[in-house]
């Protein structure tokens, strides 16, 4: 049966993939893993009455969201626990003033599946600051365990 | 966008076409026939692939490759070129469901090409997609290979009932229900409603 955790509180699931098919690849995958969330595109978070937020990836040649990252800046002010996966953390990590650089990585290592075309400049594969989290790997696909961590236990 | 399907005529090509129609123009079924029955890249045989392609009246570019491995990957490539430069695809599209080995490889032909990779089946529980694609598409089994099924199994169309019976099986012997491990081989019969391809 399917792996699901029961989060008693909203998480609220960004997706930033501009075509509607990447949303079965890069978003629902991590909501099949949660009860209670709400999908919003990035461009049209307008209710911030929610727990958490966890910033999906999206595919490799799908930079768009680099051009829009005006659209994050309420993330600045955001006091929420906030996960960012693979895109997700390059965004965390240019509101918090990193700068990104190209580097590709394609399939697994070390039981971590990636799927990247850039990483922070400085950073490895992962990033905690304050109330962010960013994992450059995809754990909605071999490490599930971790979005299990950050919605019940962050 | 303009896409191309890596199709091979089993139900879960069959259903990343059927999901990719919805909001997209389906130009190519790309197919690649492995003379290998053991890829871990191609699904085997695809003699149907033809047929379902007449029907659903999209143009099948099938390429033959000798299916060894690595090897199998470029003959895929060429495939896949061949789309871009003929039926000008964007992206292609996957049945991938779980297999990282498969993913991946096509996410790195797709990022040498410049074009989009879509893997719309990407990490779905087993059951729930076995009952999803069973609701859509008529699935055939046609060949049984595993403790459980016999003979009997092979042309029972699966629906509701046949998936309840495959996951008793599962209990009692630990088979993929979606026979993704080789226990069973499928054939499409048919898209119960073809309007949106």
């Amino acid at each position: 049966m399917k792996q699901k955790w029961r989060n008693f509180m909203t998480v609220l699931v960004l997706k930033i993939n501009k075509n509607r098919l990447h949303d079965e690849e890069f978003v629902r995958p991590v909501t099949d893993l949660l009860e209670d969330f709400k999908v919003v595109d990035y461009r049209e978070v307008k209710n911030l009455d929610f727990d958490k937020v966890i910033i999906c990836g999206t595919a490799l040649k799908d930079n768009e969201y680099l051009d829009n990252l005006d659209k994050f800046s309420w993330l600045k002010n955001c006091k929420k626990p906030v996960l960012g996966i693979c895109a997700g953390m390059h965004i965390i990590g240019k509101i918090l003033g990193y700068d990104l650089i190209e580097n590709k990585k394609i399939g697994v290592e070390d039981n971590k599946y990636y799927l990247h075309s850039f990483k922070i400049e400085g950073l490895d594969e992962s990033l905690e600051v304050e109330n962010f989290k960013g994992m450059l790997f995809h754990p909605e696909v071999l490490n599930k365990e971790l979005i299990k961590d950050f919605v019940n236990l962050t | 966008m303009n896409l191309g399907i890596l199709f091979s005529g089993g139900k879960d090509s069959s259903y990343a076409l059927y999901k990719a129609s919805e909001e997209n123009e389906i130009k190519v079924l790309i197919t690649l026939d492995s003379e290998n029955k053991d890829s871990y890249m191609f699904h085997t045989p695809v003699e149907k692939a033809e047929e379902q392609a007449s029907k659903l009246e999209i143009p099948l570019l099938k390429i033959r490759t000798e299916g060894k491995k690595e090897e199998e990957l470029e003959d895929l490539k060429i495939a896949i070129k061949k789309a871009i430069d003929e039926y000008e695809i964007e992206g292609v599209v996957t049945g991938a469901v779980a297999s990282t080995y498969q993913a991946s490889r096509v996410q790195r032909i797709c990022d040498d090409l410049d074009i989009y990779c879509f893997n719309p089946l990407w990490q779905k529980d087993q059951v729930e997609l076995l009952r999803e694609i069973t609701s859509k598409i008529k699935v055939k089994i046609v060949k049984v290979a595993a403790e459980g099924l016999d003979e009997s199994w092979v042309g029972k169309i699966i629906d509701n009932n046949v998936v309840k019976e495959l996951i008793k099986l599962k209990e009692k012997y630990g088979i993929n229900v979606a026979g993704e491990g080789g226990e069973y081989e499928t054939e499409v019969e048919e898209f119960y409603d073809c309007s949106s391809t």
